[in-house]
């Protein structure tokens, strides 16, 4: 390994460090969840009531739920499946992202939630 | 271009082909969306030593358009050639600056690979939030580019004895 090689390694160490901390200083439990299909906002559902939400969109379907306060995909009829195998999340800012259906679910802070924070 | 130089590319693309297969085998836990260990891209650095930039980029274009047709299906296309591309982008500028060993391109191919591809599905589903996950797509992709750069050392030493 040359010296630039280790430079760019600790670099990049330190950018993930650095990127982890700021995102995890942020993040507290969040309030609600926002699903978001092809930008479009579908629901913001509280985090405190299990509920079970179904997104139709041109390209499939998508079950959300909410239970004790963590939020999954239940289930879906993408290819991949990469969102239904997706770990629950709970705290803000964590996403499951259903890729072939352009749906985000993501968990947002209970002022946030006001603020539409879809870009594009 | 020489019958040598058509062989050489039949067999990388075949083998980055082959290496994206096996990939798709391994189960890795999925804790965030877009992590790959990348095993293709030990091909594609091997090549862009042993060959050029140039070959390197066909062999990525090949290896993507055939494993899309192939195995994944052409949503996932979009994303793969973003990473590739972006990824082998990178390569080529740092190798040319030859500050860089072999180890520094390739951890730095990895990283950009993961950047590539989150950058794309930010924009597919028009959600910067994405980021979340850049500080575990990064901290994975060193650690994947440093053993992808020793194992391609490796058989760039072979290959120069024995071809």
């Amino acid at each position: 390994m040359k010296k630039a090689d280790k430079i760019l390694i600790l670099v990049l160490l330190f950018l993930a460090v650095g990127f982890a901390v700021f995102f995890f200083l942020r993040a507290d439990v969040g309030g609600y969840v926002r699903i978001t299909a092809d930008g479009e906002v579908k629901a913001e559902l509280p985090l405190s009531e299990d509920t079970l939400f179904r997104v139709e969109t041109d390209t499939g379907y998508n079950i959300i739920t909410v239970q004790d306060g963590y939020v999954s995909m239940q289930e879906a009829d993408c290819r991949d499946q990469i969102c239904v195998e997706h770990k629950k999340i709970h705290l803000t800012g964590e996403t499951i992202v259903c890729l072939p259906h352009k749906l985000v679910v993501e968990i947002v802070g209970e002022k946030e939630a006001e603020f539409d924070m879809v870009v594009g | 271009m020489q019958g040598k130089q058509v062989a050489y590319y039949g067999l990388f693309a075949a083998l980055a082909i082959l290496m994206g297969y096996v990939e798709m085998l391994i189960p890795i836990p999925l804790l965030v969306p877009g992590m790959k260990l990348g095993l293709a891209n030990v091909i594609v650095v091997i090549v862009l030593y042993f060959m050029d930039a140039r070959a390197a980029f066909f062999i990525s274009l090949v290896r993507v358009l055939l494993s899309g047709l192939l195995f994944a299906g052409f949503a996932g296309l979009l994303y793969s050639l973003a990473g590739a591309l972006f990824s082998l982008g990178v390569m080529t500028l740092l190798k040319k600056t030859d500050k860089f060993s072999i180890i520094g391109v390739s951890v730095a191919g990895g990283v950009f690979h993961n950047i590539g591809q989150i950058l794309v599905a930010a924009l597919v589903v028009e959600n910067i939030k994405l980021m979340y996950y850049l500080p575990f797509l990064l901290f994975f992709g060193v650690a994947t580019g440093i053993i992808i750069g020793v194992v391609a050392r490796m058989t760039l030493g072979y290959l120069n004895r024995r071809l």
